[in-house]
């Protein structure tokens, strides 16, 4: 299972590394592939390649704000929630992605 | 570098009732210490930045923060109450712990990456059981400073 995801809060200073850890961990956990871009206050951080983007089963979007470039993810099934969720339950999000897909 | 935490920046066994009063006591320590201009302006940027959203997670700890044209280089501040905070989190506990983060307006982004590194050291259930029950000031900081810079 590959899974890509964006994460973006409001300021961009803790929520968006928090639920990105958070992702990370809960993908690690079962086993999927896992590439998370950052959209904090320090602009686009580990930027997904477009092949990758391709390439993913899922997306995540956990984020607080608008995705910046988000057109590089049409096409792609999308499970969009808050960062907060995925700090309480990354776990629960990463499960409701995978279910997205099959 | 900078260093973005001393140990005046931590305060365990803080007496207070409320979170307005933490927010209190965070942005007169912060005046204090230089790190703010004016205790009253970084403390409305931080409820400016808690109104838009709660920053309560889990585990009795809270994350106020703010990037705000008070703060005057950037801060860490680690504070521990003995009374628990109303505070909306998002497992329902009330709070003890808090990790304040300050951050000038124009943060440059060596800072904004240790406080990246040590927001993401939150979700770490050893480092967040090791800020809840660690007595001495010094090996917090050492261990915090450590998070900051990995």
């Amino acid at each position: 299972m590959k899974v890509v995801a964006v994460t973006a809060c409001i300021s961009g200073i803790a929520h968006t590394y928090m639920a990105k850890s958070g992702i990370e961990n809960a993908c690690k956990a079962i086993g999927a592939s896992c590439h998370v871009e950052t959209q904090g206050a320090m602009g686009i951080e580990d930027r997904i390649p477009q092949d990758e983007i391709d390439a993913a089963d899922v997306v995540i979007f956990a984020v607080d704000t608008t995705v910046t470039e988000r057109d590089r993810f049409e096409g792609k099934k999308v499970l969009e929630v808050g960062t907060s969720e995925c700090v309480k339950d990354a776990a629960g999000v990463v499960a409701r992605a995978i279910e997205l897909v099959g | 570098m900078e260093n973005l935490l001393t140990n005046d920046q931590i305060m365990l066994n803080t007496v207070c009732s409320t979170k307005d009063e933490l927010f209190d006591i965070v942005s007169q320590r912060a005046f204090e210490l230089g790190i703010c201009d004016s205790a009253d302006g970084v403390k409305a940027d931080l409820l400016a930045r808690e109104s838009e959203m709660a920053t309560g997670i889990n585990c009795g700890f809270a994350i106020p923060h703010t990037k705000s044209a008070h703060v005057q280089h950037p801060a860490v501040m680690f504070v521990r109450t003995t009374a628990p905070l109303e505070w909306e989190t998002l497992d329902g506990s009330e709070v003890t712990r808090v990790i304040a983060l300050l951050v000038p307006e124009s943060g440059q982004n060596t800072h904004l990456r240790m406080i990246a590194h040590l927001a993401s050291s939150l979700m770490d259930p050893e480092f967040i059981e090791f800020l809840s029950a660690e007595e001495d000031v010094d090996a917090l900081r050492e261990k915090i400073s450590e998070r900051l810079s990995e």
